[in-house]
């Protein structure tokens, strides 16, 4: 098989993982695409050099915070302002909670995420968006998992106290 | 109380959001829920949260697979040998094994925790007995993240064990003990700095010394090697 095609077919199907991963760390939609693109090539190069994961949602998700770490941050190519691009989310209406929530606005939404520490937010993005357990997301961020915990729930209790009453409001 | 581990309402409460508790702790927790007001409310945040967090999921934008898969398209990819050439160097290496072989072999009978250390290093994997209670070395300034620490059994020897990556993936592993660590079969004493050697041994380098701690690193490439080390001198700082 074509290593690139044997690539493609091994990872494309992380590649929302990863963008929603990107979006967290830029703030840019263009930087998030950007910083997309060089993951996997990155991750290509390895693979071509022998390196195939078992799994490659934690190996994609490693190399992306590492780039975004190593290269925009130090570039300082990062913005400050938060961008207001509307997030999509998807209702479902047989539950009235998740409708609600789904109901916020994705705005609000966007910037009560970017208001979080950094390594609230990435923990967030690893494990409630992207799905990684808090073991692959310790390996990912290169911190003990105590950490990513600590981070983790902090992080959700933020968000949960920023726009809790936008939540309750539209329940009621 | 959660188990045997004191009470603490955030890392409970995130284990259990996450979905992430044993099926017995859970019960416990569970049980637990309806009599503490601590970890009932931030269970409550916390998954309120959660639900904030899943609802700004993002779908990425279509055009960005065509992207990638163009951008794949034309990335280098290492050129393979041609037949002609590979049966040469295949009836080459099975030569020079025959030759060399034996020495080789008998350059892979290291000490027990070096022998140990260096499958850990091989397969990247740790044979862990629980997460590091030390601080990791911060090597960021050498571009090496850290992905792993825990407390391993070298064949005996109890370590610390530390691996990073660089923005390759490439992995580097760092050893550390209150013990010394044997010296490998074959090794050179190192010149100058530390009490110390390093040596080849399957494919990989080795390093080991006494400052600022009794360490040992392992890596296929020595520049990563080398980094550690420099790491180790510069900033001996936990991450």
């Amino acid at each position: 098989m074509d290593p690139r095609e044997e690539f493609l077919s091994s990872t494309m199907g992380a590649m929302d993982l990863v963008y929603n991963i990107a979006r967290r760390m830029v703030p840019s939609v263009e930087d998030a695409q950007d910083l997309v693109q060089d993951t996997y090539l990155a991750a290509f190069a390895a693979w071509v050099k022998g390196r195939k994961p078992a799994r490659v949602e934690p190996w994609l998700a490693t190399i992306c915070l590492n780039l975004a770490r190593s290269r925009y941050r130090r570039d300082s190519r990062r913005p400050q302002e938060v961008p207001m691009e509307l997030a999509q989310a998807v209702a479902d209406p047989s539950d009235p909670e998740r409708e609600a929530l789904a109901s916020l606005d994705a705005a609000a939404l966007r910037r009560a995420m970017w208001a979080l520490k950094e390594g609230q937010r990435v923990a967030l993005a690893l494990v409630d968006i992207a799905g990684l357990s808090t073991r692959e997301a310790a390996q990912a961020m290169g911190t003990p998992r105590g950490t990513v915990l600590s981070r983790l729930h902090r992080g959700r209790r933020s968000l949960a106290r920023l726009l809790g009453d936008q939540v309750k409001g539209r329940e009621a | 109380m959660i188990g045997r581990r004191t009470h603490d309402p955030e890392r409970d409460a995130a284990l259990y959001v996450s979905g992430e508790m044993r099926s017995t702790d859970r019960r416990r927790f569970e049980a637990h829920l309806l009599r503490c007001d601590d970890c009932w409310r931030e269970v409550s945040l916390g998954r309120d949260g959660r639900g904030m967090v899943e609802a700004s999921r993002e779908i990425a934008p279509p055009g960005l697979r065509d992207d990638i898969r163009a951008s794949i398209s034309v990335a280098p990819v290492p050129r393979r040998l041609p037949r002609r050439l590979a049966l040469v160097a295949a009836v080459v290496s099975v030569l020079a094994f025959s030759i060399f072989g034996a020495a080789q072999v008998r350059s892979r009978h290291q000490p027990p925790p070096i022998a140990a250390a260096l499958t850990a290093a091989r397969t990247e994997t740790l044979a862990t007995r629980g997460p590091s209670e030390l601080p990791a070395p911060n090597l960021s300034s050498q571009g090496l993240q850290l992905v792993m620490g825990e407390l391993v059994d070298l064949a005996g020897l109890t370590s610390d064990a530390f691996m990073y990556r660089n923005t390759a993936g490439e992995a580097v592993l760092l050893f550390t003990s209150a013990i010394p660590f044997p010296v490998a079969h074959d090794a050179s004493r190192l010149v100058v700095g530390v009490n110390g050697w390093t040596a080849q041994s399957d494919g990989m380098t080795l390093v080991c010394g006494d400052r600022p701690m009794n360490y040992l690193v392992i890596a296929q490439d020595p520049s990563l090697v080398g980094l550690v080390q420099r790491g180790l001198v510069t900033e001996p700082t936990p991450s």
